[in-house]
């Protein structure tokens, strides 16, 4: 089991300080957590949509939370590290531009040799998107266009591709990504819908489930989808966020237990959600708390 | 004359962007400057008989402004800016979060620098670039909305992640690449600041009073001014020259110019290009017909054009009409690279900083606390 931990995404100031952002993620680093993480809001709209991963269905962080730009964040990141994974969690892809996107990914994975990993999401949020012009319906097929166009763009020496969304024809893109061209696009996801296009689609898959036996629901049909696409589902790394990991002292015999379980179901990361929640020094003492608990336990 | 340096060419690596930053330090720049390119100024299938090809494996591999911008952050202190992105392709809140990013991260702050961009970074991808200037306005509306009232304008809702003022930094400034009448108004009405490229001394002077007089009719003030130069630096400009000659692909850096420029010179610009850069495809252009035309490129287009060419003397000097002419802040990309590769970048260290001492001059006080 690899453990990655939600650096770039917290309640609290002080995220987009460089003393944070330096610190935390060189300790991350030599604590040997496998990546940091960070996600995204571009805009914090007043909403009555529903968060998928609250019960009372809101964001956990207060509407003046700083929220960095992931790609910038893990960038400065990358700066000051030089073997922890770098990755989204996730970037809202509709309402990226793919060209844009792939040109800033090829980036951040050539200035940190290859330690790139990008979760994507369709995002929940609708008022976000209307405030930032972005169609919000068509979400899920711009995303899977969005995919395909960005493999194009890192893989193809004339990139060429047709979409109802994007289209471009002999469109070189540089520089291309570290490893064969390619950075792992991690499908994430709450639903069925995300579990199936993880399964045709994605290199990796990140679902967030209340319980192991919703997870467990969610990766069988991952399994499915990836079988009638002719994929093997084992190609498919699959990472999930732990929620149970928030909160005082959260590393519980149960806890552990349930990660066991997960691991026989086939997860092979589990990020440890955010951490700022207070000072500095309690981010620091938290990573080495989990490094300790978490990161032990499964030497 | 304050200087900032431009990483204006192609890089693929961090050693190559370390010994760009290994002369912003000996240089004591006051900034850094990075552009925006999806497709380079150089054609795919000549790059590869070009010795700058030790920088990158292709003449499009600029790296993402914004996302180098951040990892620069944890390399120096000095403020560092775009310069510029243009503003057709991505909508205020996305830019200015990320600009807003960097400006948090970066001990020196950010500087976003905009224009109404290139075809170059638009048409090969599928987006329309037909009313660039008025795509800029509506970035800049938004933009200036998001950080003078943090929200959008219409509706005003969607507060931005991350506040507009940093409290060592003050509000993120945003600069406007101008040079026709429509662009010098907008960076008049909407900028903090103006970059100006390609441009004599007299009709700087022209351009800087239409964007005062905007500045003035908006109630802002005058933005602050940089111009923009090329220099290819040796050990005089005839030892530039004859390096030309020996590689005349590199004089292919004329694409950039309109196709009148050229005619001043007898010559006909291959593929048109009438308004310079901002309309060149470059990649769509026969490649025979650029390395046949490369050779017959006389040095003084270039110089006409605004590329400076010799040493730090003689550059020097040839800049003077500019101080005269009320600039004081400069940014300087650095082509040396062009005729002899990384290696001659870095042996050009010290002809930079050299530029800069002169440039800079008694009575300018350099931005202090530099590595």
């Amino acid at each position: 089991m690899k453990f990655g931990v939600m650096l770039g995404m917290g309640i609290g100031d002080g995220l987009a300080y460089p003393e944070y952002a330096a610190e935390a993620s060189a300790l991350a680093e030599q604590l040997e957590f496998e990546s940091v993480w960070a996600g995204e809001h571009v805009v914090h709209p007043d909403y009555t949509s529903r968060y998928p991963y609250t019960s009372d269905g809101k964001l956990p962080q207060p509407p003046l939370t700083d929220v960095p730009d992931p790609l910038v964040w893990l960038s400065y990141v990358a700066g000051v590290t030089t073997r922890i994974r770098l990755a989204t969690g996730v970037v809202v892809l509709p309402q990226r531009n793919p060209v844009i996107l792939a040109k800033q990914v090829a980036t951040l994975d050539v200035l940190s040799r290859g330690r790139t990993l990008l979760g994507v999401g369709v995002g929940w949020m609708r008022e976000e998107s209307d405030a930032i012009g972005a169609p919000f319906d068509q979400r899920a097929a711009r995303m899977e266009e969005f995919i395909a166009a960005m493999r194009a763009l890192w893989r193809e020496d004339e990139p060429t591709y047709a979409g109802e969304h994007v289209r471009f024809t002999g469109a070189r893109c540089h520089p291309k990504p570290v490893h064969e061209r390619r950075v792992p696009i991690i499908v994430g996801g709450s639903g069925g819908a995300a579990a199936r296009r993880a399964g045709r689609l994605g290199d990796g898959y990140y679902p967030i489930a209340p319980t192991v036996d919703r997870l467990a629901e969610q990766i069988a049909i991952m399994g499915s989808s990836a079988r009638e696409s002719g994929r093997d589902p084992d190609d498919i790394e699959i990472t999930t966020m732990s929620f149970a990991l928030v909160g005082e002292d959260p590393v519980t015999p149960a806890v552990l237990d349930s990660f066991r379980q997960m691991e026989e179901l086939g997860v092979r990361r589990i990020v440890v959600p955010r951490l700022l929640d207070g000072s500095l020094s309690q981010v620091r003492a938290s990573l080495e708390r989990f490094a300790e608990q978490l990161i032990g336990a499964y030497v | 004359m304050r200087v900032g340096l431009a990483l204006g060419t192609p890089y693929e690596t961090l050693e190559a962007f370390e010994v760009e930053l290994d002369i912003a330090r000996a240089a004591n720049v006051d900034s850094v400057w990075l552009p925006d390119h999806l497709w380079g100024i150089f054609h795919p299938a000549l790059w590869k008989q070009m010795s700058y090809r030790d920088a990158a494996s292709s003449p499009d591999a600029y790296a993402d402004p914004l996302t180098l911008a951040g990892l620069l952050a944890s390399r120096v202190d000095i403020p560092i800016g775009t310069g510029v992105v243009d503003a057709t392709r991505r909508r205020a809140p996305d830019m200015i979060r990320a600009a807003l990013t960097v400006h948090h991260l970066a001990p020196g702050g950010f500087i976003l620098g905009v224009g109404s961009g290139e075809a170059e970074n638009i048409v090969p991808f599928g987006y329309p670039f037909d009313k660039p200037v008025g795509k800029l306005e509506e970035f800049l509306i938004e933009a200036r909305s998001l950080l003078d009232h943090g929200r959008m304008p219409t509706p005003l809702t969607g507060t931005m992640g991350l506040p507009a003022a940093h409290d060592r930094h003050g509000k993120l400034p945003i600069w406007v690449a101008a040079h026709g009448p429509r662009a010098l108004r907008l960076a008049g009405t909407y900028a903090d600041g103006w970059i100006s490229i390609f441009v004599d001394p007299a009709s700087f002077q022209q351009q800087r009073a239409i964007v005062a007089e905007h500045a003035a009719r908006a109630g802002r003030p005058v933005p602050d001014t940089r111009c923009t130069m090329l220099v290819i630096l040796g050990e005089s400009r005839d030892e530039v020259a004859s390096r030309l000659e020996a590689e005349p692909l590199a004089k292919l850096i004329a694409m950039t110019a309109p196709a009148e420029l050229w005619r001043e010179f007898g010559l006909e610009k291959p593929g048109g290009g009438g308004a310079g850069y901002r309309d060149m495809l470059v990649h769509e252009i026969a490649p025979e017909l650029l390395a046949d035309v490369a050779p017959n490129i006389p040095l003084e287009l270039l110089e006409a054009l605004g590329v400076y060419l010799g040493n730090a003397e003689e550059i020097a000097t040839r800049l003077e009409p500019y101080r005269a002419a009320g600039v004081d802040q400069l940014m300087i990309a650095n082509y040396s690279g062009f005729v002899g590769g990384v290696p001659r970048v870095a042996a050009m260290k010290h002809q930079f900083a050299s530029l800069t001492h002169l440039l800079a001059n008694a009575d300018v006080k350099l931005a202090s606390g530099y590595p």
